[in-house]
């Protein structure tokens, strides 16, 4: 039997299997929108794990990072770099974030800003910037869905059409179970990521070099330039360290502040577990190791890939592994897509309803739940049409999304720990900020030093977040402690 | 040690990292070789730095958890970890 139906069976087994888990963990949450979005705030260690580490890592990470180490070296290292740095002060900021969000009931990042800075516009705008950077890393992982999909059964099932079947399911747990079928599912699929990329990390440099130290040894021999700081552009020409340091510096500053991350606080059962979490994220990171050397083991091996994102399943496909391999490699990588989509198509729908439309217009829970759904397809729709007809690199995309996510972090700090922060610091900040970095966004030629057009808008967005809040009335005392001193919520008995 | 001290050590630790990975320190750490464990040395470099915070993570969490069982029983509560099972023993 043909290779690819065989492995097409597998990944219908594998999405078969992911779909059901979806529908069932919908059962045993209320029917409410606290139900829907927060998952009545009640996940465990084990599932918060597997929720922040699966999302995290994703076709961005399985396709997107060894297609950088194939094609860019060691610029692809700035992702290594910046997970660590960018989960620490989570340990910190989640916590209370999740302390406050408990206290008032908030389900979303703006309803948590607003309540420190009452402002319609403000919720507005928030939601406007994260629906903003939250398309483009939708449409990353629908086209790494379709990319795998694409190449492991040879063209016979063509990037859009993978694309719609994978996100098709994506699309059916979500709309029926809420946030919960983003837990069960991501549990299942970070574990079955992990394992996926660890045995193949070491199987191909062994398999086409002998082991990893040949392989670099070899690679050394040949294009040293791939290993040397901070790697080379995408032309293949040296990246320079402007570029280079900017996107670890907004990739970490941003990291907290995706929406589907930052609302992780107000699903966790427990302060304490939102903590460990923290502390255990770096074993995620280590899991990105083997998927370099992945990348790195095509580079002797492949001729110049047109397009670097299909490094992994190229490889996969060359190399004449068993038929089921080939198969599980496949799920994984589908897994790293499906686990962080759906948590973006959820959040995205989620803030534009709760944040962008209810604090303007009254509605019901029931019509509000609805509203979701419908924005979910909405979204799902918009990004799809993106990811079929846009060529540009999945790392590219999340980069530049990234410099739109940061700028939700002068806020984020400055409520939690500013007390002279004001509602108009606040909202003239972010405008600031997302101005700045549009402008040179659209005109990149014009950045210094190549520094990400995001920490640009940081640079204006911090000063005026600072001196407009100074310029006007502080806020009320009472009102400012509870989210810079908030009392320690009652442990639940 | 207090909390307290680990709790700056843990943050100079991080402020460390930052500057260890960015311009203009990690010029000094980016070369090919040595090579470390069979991983060119810029790899190995952020790679360690990696296990180092979580390193760095695990002190921080076993102090602060302690401090905040302290915490709680002086007030008179205490933290029911809800991985933990227990048996109610007023029942």
């Amino acid at each position: 039997m043909d290779q690819w139906i065989v492995v097409s069976t597998i990944v219908a087994a594998y999405l078969g299997l992911t779909l059901w888990i979806g529908l069932r963990a919908g059962r045993g949450t209320s029917p409410t929108v606290d139900g829907y979005v927060a998952g009545d705030r009640n996940f465990g260690l084990l599932v918060m794990y597997f929720i922040t580490g699966a999302t995290v890592f994703s076709a961005f990470a399985f396709l997107g990072g060894p297609g950088w180490a194939y094609s860019r070296g060691a610029a692809a290292f700035y992702i290594l770099s910046y997970g660590v740095l960018g989960i620490a002060p989570w340990y910190v900021i989640g916590p209370k974030v999740a302390r406050v969000g408990r206290r008032f009931g908030y389900v979303t990042q703006a309803q948590f800003l607003v309540g420190r800075f009452p402002s319609k516009s403000l919720s507005m705008l928030i939601a406007l910037v994260s629906v903003t950077a939250l398309i483009p890393y939708i449409t990353l992982q629908m086209r790494g869905a379709g990319i795998v999909i694409e190449a492991v059964t040879e063209g016979y099932v063509p990037l859009w059409a993978g694309a719609a079947i994978a996100y098709g399911i994506v699309l059916v747990y979500v709309l029926v179970s809420g946030v919960t079928a983003v837990g069960w599912t991501n549990t299942f699929q970070g574990m079955f990521m992990v394992i996926i990329a660890w045995v193949l990390g070491i199987y191909l440099p062994y398999s086409l070099y002998g082991g990893i130290g040949p392989m670099f040894t070899q690679i050394l021999a040949e294009r040293p330039e791939l290993l040397e700081l901070p790697g080379l552009t995408a032309a293949g020409t040296s990246w320079n360290w402007g570029g280079y340091t900017s996107a670890i510096l907004i990739s970490a500053i941003g990291l907290t502040m995706w929406p589907h991350l930052f609302m992780k606080a107000f699903t966790a059962r427990d302060e304490r577990i939102i903590r460990r979490t923290v502390v255990l994220f770096p074993t995620f990171q280590l899991f990105l190791v083997p998927v370099f050397l992945i990348g790195f083991a095509g580079v002797l091996y492949v001729e110049a890939l047109a397009q670097p994102d299909f490094i992994l399943p190229h490889l996969i496909l060359t190399v004449q592994l068993p038929v089921i391999v080939v198969g599980l490699f496949c799920a994984g990588a589908l897994s790293a897509s499906m686990s962080t989509g759906d948590a973006l198509l959820h959040a995205t729908a989620s803030v534009v309803v709760e944040d962008g439309v209810r604090p303007f217009v009254e509605m019901s829970e029931h019509t509000q739940r609805l509203l979701i759904r419908v924005l979910i397809v909405l979204a799902g729709g918009v990004s799809y049409y993106f990811a079929v007809t846009e060529g540009v690199s999945l790392v590219v995309l999340l980069l530049t999304s990234y410099g739109v996510i940061a700028q939700l972090a002068p806020p984020v700090v400055a409520a939690l720990f500013w007390k002279r922060a004001t509602t108009a610091g606040a909202l003239s900040g972010l405008v600031s900020g997302a101005v700045v970095t549009l402008f040179f966004f659209f005109n990149a030629e014009l950045r210094p030093f190549e520094v990400h057009e995001g920490l640009l808008g940081l640079l204006a967005h911090l000063p005026v977040l600072v001196l407009v809040s100074l310029l006007t009335p502080a806020q009320a005392e009472a009102h400012v402690d509870e989210f810079v001193d908030p009392p320690p919520s009652r442990s639940r008995r | 040690m207090t909390t307290k001290a680990v709790r700056r050590g843990v943050v100079s630790f991080f402020l460390v990292y930052l500057l260890a990975v960015t311009w203009p320190l990690a010029t000094l750490f980016g070369s090919a070789e040595p090579m470390i464990l069979g991983l060119p040395f810029s790899m190995a470099w952020v790679t360690a730095w990696i296990l180092m915070g979580f390193v760095a993570l695990l002190i921080l969490d076993h102090f602060e958890c302690r401090e905040e069982d302290r915490d709680q029983k002086q007030r008179g509560v205490e933290y029911r970890d809800p991985q933990v099972r227990t048996r109610d023993v007023s029942r």
